[in-house]
């Protein structure tokens, strides 16, 4: 078999426009898996991206197609991640391809990630394909779509191809399409071999389990490869392609194919996605592929046992979960309110969410999460550049140069009646706005200029609720800015209590610290003196509240019967005391950190 | 002593009580009290009596000298100080002054609680204020040294206005010790059942805090010292008796319910007048529970009582009664609790300040 009738291609759509569905009726007509034996959704293997209807990790399926033109085709269909978090998963999976089809519900219409995917695919030179699914809805709007295709994308209409997914229809046509307008791999069979990893997993039995593409020459069983990006060096154990549920080993892969490598590697860590493999003993002279990156983490955590004794089953199950999942990152650190737990860095909100719910399903610990952060960048005075990642980190204020903060191109598209409101949300964000455009006669995209600090601070839920949950949302990480940022610091009865301090900027840090002093207030009990509840700027206080003292608490009888009673009485109060964490003389209940720093999700996220 | 008849149970009582019904269950009593009496040989020698319950004065005059008769047979009369007896004051009849006289009471307390009609019906009492002020001449009378009377305070309803009226015709009284006791709302009353179906309102925290003080400045301006937080007394007239109680000392019970501490050990008599009395019958000790105090608990606990006296706490004899030492946290404690002038000291004592007080139950947790 030669490259030229290889197609490698992958679906870009928004989540519930009907991916895994087409992927399906793929395996079905190419004869790869028989109908019956189809799982409802094939790709998405893992539980939890059943539920939440994405998918988390990239796969890769090869199919046999016998096109019309009477030839039979290699086609391996790369699934993609729906989700901007992993948007440099998703561009080396795009990397690894020719060709996409960009899927669109034909009564949702185009959505804001729809369009983030449509560009880093154009950005990879990918021939696309424009497809409308689900035209055999009594909703479905055909011509509006296109309209919006060719007005946000500059798709030409006559290229739209319509099918459904669920009944078949249209479905042949758009293989035929791959076929045809897909350019098959181009590489050179007899170069030095490069194969491009986009994605891993992690298997109990095999180790990792490497997917890649060969961009040049071959390789296969015995070969000593190398990492060119991590450095490490391993043999090749097996290598193969992919169907649904099982792997088919090969005795080689070639230049243009998509498939796994098994090398005897130990953890994830150990392979980064993008990077280049390459024989060992070419490995000083093969230019390795453009655009490797190690994984950057934007948002931050504490992720802490309730209880403190389950620490370390916390910690064997963040191990765990990281062997599948190298781009999430967890290092131990303790806290004066929260005791001893994890600061966790992940590629983004949605992707900090996925591995929460997967830690306690998994694991069996309940786990209290703080509100997250994002990383910021300080210039000290002595010209270094420190990344900061936790308010712990922070120099004296009198070290600041200046104080960066990543700022990110947020992309809503939503119905256009809203567009007022979605204003006002922005500017009370500190976004600025850049463009807005008509995609159709009642939808609109709006561009933001936005901080990523204001983004994971409930903002969705706040789009979701401003447009009746018809508002759509991307963003992308576009640099650092300096901003006019300060640690606001939380004090209660003048000791000021570390685990509470964060970054905000300087123009809603009183309000913010407004609001944390009145969720103190609710749930530290009253003293016997008067707590006063202050946040501050340096030295400077910009919010207080205080907390009564406790007017009278004396017990009117007490003699001989009532003795023991009463003991008892007072020993349970003293007991309730221990588990209080103490700040100077002001004893603070658990549930009142959890109030300030923790976040309540929103369950149909 | 405990005597538990009553005629009927007042609305926020608590106590393990008895209604009075037939003679025999007097008589039960009576054979009971020798009984238990009989275990503790017949040479005890008190310091105080303190008859309480229930009702003693429910007793009929005839029962009330039978049982001062057989107190006699074991208890060695010369060295008691102090004989209180308590008494309703509707039952405080010429009958009865008279037999509190001859059996050597020194002291009648008198279950007051008001001297307002409409804060009375809220207490479920049955007695006017006339028969309070008739109560008091027949004893006084009588030659009773001593007469408490009970005061019951932050009452639903009862505005600040109302307390102070009441105050002043407490203190037109001519006694000499006054019990002024905030209302509770303990389990299985019937004033709590009336709070949790809404009938009735407790009243909030800040307003029991301005009654608490009323009582405190009215009775203090009229010669009653606070000696314990819940307790007034003219000079000479503190009750010898109940200090045993707040300074941990020993004492003996007896009668369904009655609680005893001996050498570390305390320990409660069955509530329940049958069974108390079966098991004296069958010639056992009619004990429900007992506790031993070891020391770290037997100081914690002392604090919490001690505390509660105008005295206060002489460190050094705490630690000579516990046989140990004050722990350095409980020592840290204690200086915590001074510098937010909850604490005090006055010479070698350690002293609720008149702040301390008001929030007593909370330095006892601390300290227990």
């Amino acid at each position: 078999m030669t490259s030229a009738r290889i197609r490698n291609f992958c679906i870009i759509a928004h989540i519930d426009h009907g991916k895994s569905t087409l992927a399906d009726r793929f395996l079905e007509i190419t004869g790869t898996v028989r109908k019956e034996a189809l799982e409802a959704q094939t790709l998405d293997s893992m539980e939890l991206e059943k539920e939440r209807g994405i998918t988390i990790k990239a796969k890769a399926v090869m199919m046999k197609y016998k096109a019309d033109d009477g030839q039979v085709y290699t086609l391996n269909l790369i699934d993609t991640p729906g989700h901007v978090d992993f948007s440099y998963e998703v561009s080396k999976a795009l990397q690894a391809c020719e060709g996409a089809l960009l899927l669109v519900d034909a009564a949702q219409g185009i959505e804001a990630q729809t369009v983030a995917n449509y560009h880093l695919a154009e950005r990879a030179k990918l021939r696309i394909i424009p497809v409308i699914n689900k035209i055999d809805l009594p909703t479905a709007r055909p011509e509006l779509i296109e309209e919006e295709f060719e007005n946000i994308l500059m798709l030409e209409r006559e290229r739209v191809l319509r099918a459904s997914a669920k009944t078949g229809i249209g479905v042949k046509d758009i293989l035929e399409t791959v076929v045809r307008d897909v350019p098959p791999p181009t590489g050179d069979p007899n170069a030095a071999m490069r194969a491009l990893v986009f994605d891993s997993v992690f298997d109990d039995y095999r180790g990792v389990i490497v997917h890649v593409r060969v961009f040049d020459g071959s390789f296969g069983r015995g070969d000593k490869i190398r990492m060119k990006g991590v450095g490490s060096t391993h043999e090749v154990l097996e290598v193969g392609t992919f169907v649904p549920g099982s792997m088919i080993p090969r005795e080689r892969l070639r230049v243009g194919e998509t498939g796994y490598m098994i090398a005897n590697i130990k953890t994830l860590s150990d392979v980064r996605i993008g990077d280049t493999v390459c024989l060992e003993k070419e490995a000083s002279t093969v230019v390795a592929l453009p655009g490797y990156k190690a994984p950057q983490h934007m948002v931050f955590c504490g992720i802490y046992p309730t209880q403190n004794k389950d620490f370390d089953q916390l910690r064997r199950a963040l191990e765990k979960l990281s062997l599948n999942d190298a781009s999430f990152s967890y290092t131990p650190e303790s806290s004066d309110a929260l005791g001893f737990g994890f600061r966790c860095g992940f590629l983004g909100l949605l992707h900090m969410e996925i591995v929460q719910e997967r830690l306690e399903r998994e694991s069996n610990v309940d786990i209290v999460q703080t509100a997250p952060n994002v990383t910021y960048e300080v210039v000290t005075t002595s010209g270094d550049v420190m990344r900061i990642e936790s308010p712990a980190q922070l120099p004296d204020a009198s070290q600041i140069e200046e104080f960066r903060e990543p700022v990110t191109k947020l992309d809503i598209i939503a119905p256009a009646e809203f567009v007022g409101g979605l204003l006002g949300l922005a500017i009370e964000r500190r976004g600025r706005f850049l463009h807005q455009e008509y995609i159709s006669e009642t939808r609109v995209m709006l561009s933001f200029e936005m901080p990523l600090a204001e983004i994971i601070f409930d903002f969705y839920d706040k789009l979701k609720s401003l447009t009746r949950g018809y508002g759509t949302m991307d963003y992308e990480v576009i640099g650092f800015r300096p901003a006019h940022l300060v640690r606001l610091r939380i004090l209660v009865s003048g000791s000021e209590v570390d685990a509470l301090s964060t970054i905000v900027h300087r123009d809603v840090a009183e309000q913010r610290g407004r609001k944390m002093l009145v969720k103190l207030r609710e749930e530290i009990p009253r003293h016997m003196f008067e707590v006063a509840l202050q946040a501050a700027i340096g030295g400077k206080i910009i919010a207080r509240e205080s907390i009564r003292a406790m007017s009278k608490n004396v017990t009117a009888k007490c003699y001989g019967g009532d003795i023991t009673r009463k003991r008892k009485l007072l020993e349970k109060q003293k007991e309730g005391k221990k588990r209080m964490k103490m700040v100077g003389n002001v004893e603070i209940p658990q549930k009142a950190f959890l109030s300030v720093l923790g976040i309540t999700r929103d369950a149909e996220k | 002593m405990h005597s538990p008849f009553c005629r009927r149970r007042c609305s926020y009582c608590d106590f393990a009580i008895a209604i009075l019904r037939s003679s025999s269950d007097v008589d039960r009593f009576l054979d009971g009290i020798s009984l238990e009496l009989e275990h503790f040989g017949d040479s005890l020698r008190p310091r105080t009596l303190y008859v309480g319950g229930g009702t003693p004065s429910r007793l009929a005059p005839a029962d009330l000298r039978e049982f001062f008769a057989r107190l006699d047979r074991t208890i060695d009369r010369r060295s008691v100080l102090e004989f209180t007896v308590e008494a309703n004051p509707e039952d405080v009849t010429p009958d009865r002054a008279v037999v509190l006289r001859e059996a050597g009471v020194t002291r009648v307390s008198l279950g007051v609680q008001s001297l307002d009609p409409e804060t009375l019906r809220q207490l479920g009492r049955r007695h006017t204020p006339e028969q309070v002020r008739h109560a008091v001449t027949l004893l006084r009378d009588a030659g009773i040294r001593s007469i408490n009377v009970d005061l019951i305070f932050a009452v639903p309803g009862q505005t600040p206005s109302i307390l102070d009226a009441d105050l002043t015709k407490f203190i037109e009284l001519p006694t000499h010790h006054v019990s002024a006791y905030n209302l509770t709302y303990e389990d299985r009353t019937p004033l709590r059942s009336l709070e949790l179906l809404g009938r009735l309102t407790r009243q909030e925290p800040d307003s029991e805090l301005v009654a608490f003080r009323l009582v405190h400045e009215r009775l203090a301006e009229a010669g009653f010292a606070a000696y314990e937080i819940s307790n007034y007394a003219k000079p000479g007239h503190q009750s010898l008796h109940n200090l045993t109680y707040w300074n941990n000392e020993e004492y003996l019970g007896v009668g369904p319910s009655a609680v005893s501490c001996v050498g570390h050990v305390r320990w409660r008599n069955e509530p329940d007048l049958d069974v108390w009395f079966s098991t004296l019958r069958q010639g056992l000790r009619p004990v429900a529970d007992a506790e031993s105090l070891a020391p770290d608990r037997f100081i914690g606990e002392s604090f919490a009582l001690a505390l509660r006296t105008s005295r206060g706490v002489l460190l050094s004899r705490l630690e000579r009664r516990a046989r140990m030492p004050i722990d350095r946290e409980r020592l840290d404690r204690i200086v915590r609790l001074m510098e937010l002038r909850l604490l005090e000291r006055e010479g070698p004592r350690i002293r609720l300040t008149p702040r301390g007080r008001e929030l007593a139950d909370c330095v006892a947790a601390e300290l227990i």
